[in-house]
């Protein structure tokens, strides 16, 4: 696991969501992921932190943004800009 | 002429009565006594000692927070101590506040910076017969809670 690099079109890469602070109670709901993008599919893990993104081919954006959201003590959420590289 | 033999007869009857209602007297006397004694309370033997508002089981402190704790003679109905109930810690990140009204109860109070895992709360007094009862109560000092997330961090890869 490292920092986000981004996702060449026509693959796809495992993607990790952690709590800050890492030491954190668990969530008491989520998180859930979301990308608006139609070229973007995600696919979830057994794990529900970690999901599975993939980039079509004939992707054409810089990149796409994945949304992850869950309930704290508060709903906090984080959008992260993913590249696509080609 | 007068009959002093059913005279004498008469009178030593009467004693013989006498005895026998002193004998009665005694004997209730003697039953008194014990129901008496029976309905005296009895000594405390021990402290109990209960935690919090809802007066449970101890169930500890929280680092850096105070409860307070209320002891209770063993048997529940046994005689008032003729001094104490006295409470004392050794840890010293551990402070003790008597209550103003009650006594006994007091608070606890376990600083932020403690790191024991317990601390020993000792309880004293000087039952109804004069005898010395003591209990040493472990409290469980209880680690904060986690904070709550307050963000999403990401990685990428396996």
């Amino acid at each position: 696991m490292g920092k986000v690099t981004g996702i060449s079109a026509g693959s796809s890469d495992l993607f990790t969501a952690s709590l800050v602070p890492f030491y954190s109670s668990p969530l008491h709901s989520g998180p859930v992921f979301r990308v608006t993008d139609p070229h973007v599919k995600l696919s979830k893990t057994s794990d529900p932190f970690r999901v599975i993104l993939t980039v079509a081919e004939n992707s054409t954006a810089p990149s796409f943004d994945l949304t992850v959201s869950g309930h704290s003590a508060d709903k906090i959420s984080n959008v992260f800009a993913i590249p696509i590289l080609r | 002429m007068p009959d002093h033999g059913h005279e004498e007869h008469g009178e030593r009857a009467e004693v013989h009565q006498l005895w026998r209602i002193a004998e009665g007297i005694e004997k209730i006397e003697k039953h008194l006594a014990c129901i008496c004694k029976a309905l005296q309370p009895p000594p405390a033997t021990d402290f109990q000692l209960i935690q919090g508002e809802k007066m449970g089981a101890i169930t500890g402190v929280q680092v850096g927070s105070s409860d307070f704790f209320t002891a209770l003679l063993v048997p529940a109905n046994a005689a008032p101590l003729q001094s104490g109930p006295v409470f004392s810690v050794t840890d010293s990140l551990v402070t003790l506040t008597p209550d103003s009204t009650n006594t006994f109860k007091v608070t606890a109070a376990v600083d932020a910076s403690d790191t024991n895992l317990s601390f020993d709360l000792k309880v004293d007094g000087v039952n109804s017969l004069g005898a010395a009862i003591s209990h040493t109560f472990t409290i469980p000092i209880l680690q904060a809670p986690p904070p709550a997330a307050v963000d999403f961090d990401l990685s990428q890869g396996a």
